[in-house]
């Protein structure tokens, strides 16, 4: 299956929740997510399925110090 | 409940040597708990306007706070006030480490140091005992040696040094006073007004922490920390990688300050100095600050270069000493900030000054003639170490660098005026405006110039409603989130203006803020509630909390209006609001109007005057500041 995650490609397997996407990408929850323009709550991380085609996007605030 | 107890203050004249101690009653001390508001208490009860910063006049105040010393994370921090030889504003400068719990397990919130020494001495406190000490063996000698020397003379390992090196000795305008050979009050030069007292070091017998007024109550936040760091992947990174864990991420949006903020994106370089690289390669160890379990601090070692003792470079400096002079190697950086911690001298100005040179020697406005042979190219490394020396030793064109890049560029020539990347005379450290605008306008209007732990940070903002960080920030006022950080209205400004009261409140707790922010901390507002019911038997409300940073701002702003600052200081610099070169931020721009616009608002906001941005009275009287009038 074929998502967008930040304008790039990627290639999923079926059935792959928003939290596990997070964790193959080395994520922990603290992150923003936005799937097709629509933002998640925390909480829907590990129910969002994706679907074929989804543009997910991902913010993960930086603080420096 | 318990009542709020009184402060005892130590009084040292070094002029003719007078020791006194007074106290400040509890009922007085709530309203001016510890760190700059207890300072600025002090200092406003008698020092004039308009005193030199390296008058024996200015009155130097170290102050910790009434949580000083309690069992539990992030509350080790001690906070140096006095009048800034740098901005010429009030000046605060905070550190970290185990120096702060022992000057208070000595008995003391506070020491106000006043007048100058005919020659070089250092103070040694063992609770009553107070000594001022000859210290003409230890002027001139860099942290790591006067420290030894220092334990040897006292015949006693068992105690803490707060220093200035070489760097305040010779009135460097951004020398920083030094504790552990590594943890600093870095900005606003106060390690150079304790140079112009003839002040070397004040030395501490170490003793023992706080015991909670509660200890059963207690437990409910000193118990689960480790658990609460697992739960915490942001806080547990930082303990990981540490700050400059972020460094790369920055380049990769396209805002790191890179050749003197000319543009955001460092590829050729990001990686190379980076936190995980750090990690990779030459961390030796995790440090950490007394009671906290967060162990943020670096410790880094390059054999036969890079001498542990120095720590090692938080982002920061990795990024003034790396990205902001195009350089891409670590052990530069680290032999950079090793040459700081040595000399004494605040890594982010020092960094952010040579960095305009470069530019300035790039665009031909300074030639080799003035810069003794050193070719200051962007991406030079071999300059950067006999620079720092140089400006430590004031020795030839280090001796304009240590001016700082504001009056080195007015003695350059207008052309290098815009090079210099500063607020108020203070440059400006790694967090740029242009994705973080709330911080941006922080930086304009804070009393003591541009800094970036000040307020919150407008990434956390994006952060989904139900996340436990946008929880806390909404139980201080703060209820909207961003789909980009970039936005800037109404409601960031009271984000901006909100978190900046509570950062100054923690500022005055001397708590740290990597532990007791008020987003995506370690512990959140309504822990700090318990911190001071269990901690001290203070029964508080975040009102109560808010207002006291409110009050220590406001304290500033007067400071500052005495000195002749007004709305016309608070500005930032003009390349701020150019659109981002390229990278992946092309085209991104701090909109000036909507700045300027955010800015009146935020005065509006504070009670200031719209035209001055000063305090109005009803404001000061609100605040319980009458006495000011």
């Amino acid at each position: 299956m074929k998502i967008f995650v930040n304008n790039e490609e990627m290639i999923i397997t079926e059935n792959l929740n928003v939290e596990e996407l997070l964790r193959k990408k080395g994520l922990s929850k603290q992150v923003a997510v936005w799937v097709n323009d629509r933002q998640l709550l925390q909480l829907d991380y590990p129910k969002y399925k994706l679907n074929n085609n989804d543009r997910v996007r991902i913010i993960r605030p930086l603080a420096g110090g | 409940m318990n009542i709020f107890p009184d402060a005892r203050i130590l009084d040292i004249n070094l002029t003719n040597r007078e020791i006194a101690t007074r106290t400040l009653q509890g009922e007085v001390h709530r309203l001016y708990p510890g760190g700059s508001a207890l300072g600025l208490y002090l200092i406003l009860q008698e020092m004039e306007a308009g005193i030199d910063p390296f008058s024996p006049d200015n009155l130097l105040v170290f102050s910790v706070s009434a949580l000083t010393g309690l069992p539990v994370s992030g509350q080790s921090r001690l906070v140096v006030t006095t009048k800034s030889p740098l901005t010429g504003t009030i000046g605060d400068s905070q550190a970290g480490g185990f120096y702060p719990v022992h000057l208070k397990a000595n008995g003391y919130e506070a020491i106000v140091i006043r007048g100058k020494s005919e020659k070089p001495v250092y103070l040694y406190i063992d609770g009553n005992k107070v000594e001022i000490r000859d210290a003409q063996n230890i002027w001139g000698k860099v942290t790591g040696d006067a420290e030894k020397i220092i334990r040897e003379e006292i015949g006693d390992e068992n105690v803490e040094i707060a220093q200035i090196g070489p760097g305040g000795e010779n009135l460097v305008k951004y020398a920083c006073i030094i504790n552990m050979c590594n943890r600093a009050n870095g900005r606003n030069g106060t390690g150079a007004v304790m140079g112009s007292k003839n002040l070397k070091a004040v030395v501490v017998k170490k003793g023992k922490g706080i015991k909670p007024y509660d200890s059963e109550g207690f437990k409910k936040l000193s118990k689960n920390v480790l658990e609460r760091l697992k739960e915490n992947a942001t806080v547990s990174g930082l303990g990981e990688y540490g700050t400059d864990g972020d460094l790369q991420g920055f380049s990769e949006e396209g805002f790191l300050p890179t050749k003197n903020w000319t543009t955001g994106y460092f590829p050729e370089g990001a990686e190379e100095i980076t936190g995980t690289t750090m990690y990779e390669t030459i961390l030796k160890e995790r440090d950490t600050c007394y009671a906290c379990a967060v162990r943020c601090k670096r410790v880094v070692e390059v054999p036969g270069v890079v001498d542990p003792l120095y720590g090692g470079p938080e982002y920061e400096t990795c990024a003034t000493f790396g990205s902001y002079c195009g350089i891409s190697s670590l052990e530069t950086v680290s032999l950079a900030n090793q040459l700081c911690n040595m000399y004494g001298l605040d890594t982010i100005s020092c960094g952010a000054t040579i960095a305009f040179a470069m530019e300035c020697y790039e665009k031909g406005l300074i030639t080799d003639k003035e810069t003794d042979g050193l070719q200051l190219k962007f991406g030079n490394s071999e300059v950067i170490a006999p620079l720092v020396e140089k400006i430590a030793k004031r020795e030839g064109f280090g001796n304009l660098l240590a001016e700082g890049s504001k009056r080195a560029a007015e003695k350059i020539g207008s052309e290098a005026i815009p090079f210099s990347i500063s607020v108020k005379g203070q440059e400006l450290p790694a967090h740029m405006p242009q994705y973080k605008p709330a911080v941006g306008l922080v930086y304009a209007v804070n009393p003591f110039g541009a800094d970036h732990q000040s307020s919150e940070h407008d990434p956390f903002l994006v952060m989904p409603p139900d996340s436990e960080g946008r929880g806390r920030l909404a139980q201080i006022g703060t209820w909207k989130g961003y789909d980009n950080p970039f936005v800037i209205d109404d409601e960031k400004v009271r984000f901006a203006f909100d978190s900046q009261c509570y950062f100054s409140m923690l500022d005055t707790l001397c708590l740290c803020q990597f532990v007791w922010g008020p987003s995506w901390e370690l512990y959140g507002p309504t822990d700090l509630l318990d911190l001071c019911r269990y901690g001290l038997g203070w029964e508080t409300s975040i009102l109560e909390l808010m207002r006291i940073g409110e009050r220590r701002i406001n304290m500033m702003r007067f400071f500052n209006e005495r000195e002749g600052f007004t709305s016309k200081d608070d500005i930032l610099p003009d390349r701020i609001f150019e659109p981002m070169p390229d990278g992946p931020s092309k085209g991104i721009t701090l909109d000036r109007h909507k700045f300027e616009k955010a800015k009146e608002l935020y005065y509006e906001f504070a009670g200031w005057d719209k035209e001055t941005g000063n305090p109005t009275e009803a404001t000061l009287r609100k605040l319980s500041l009458g006495w000011l009038l």
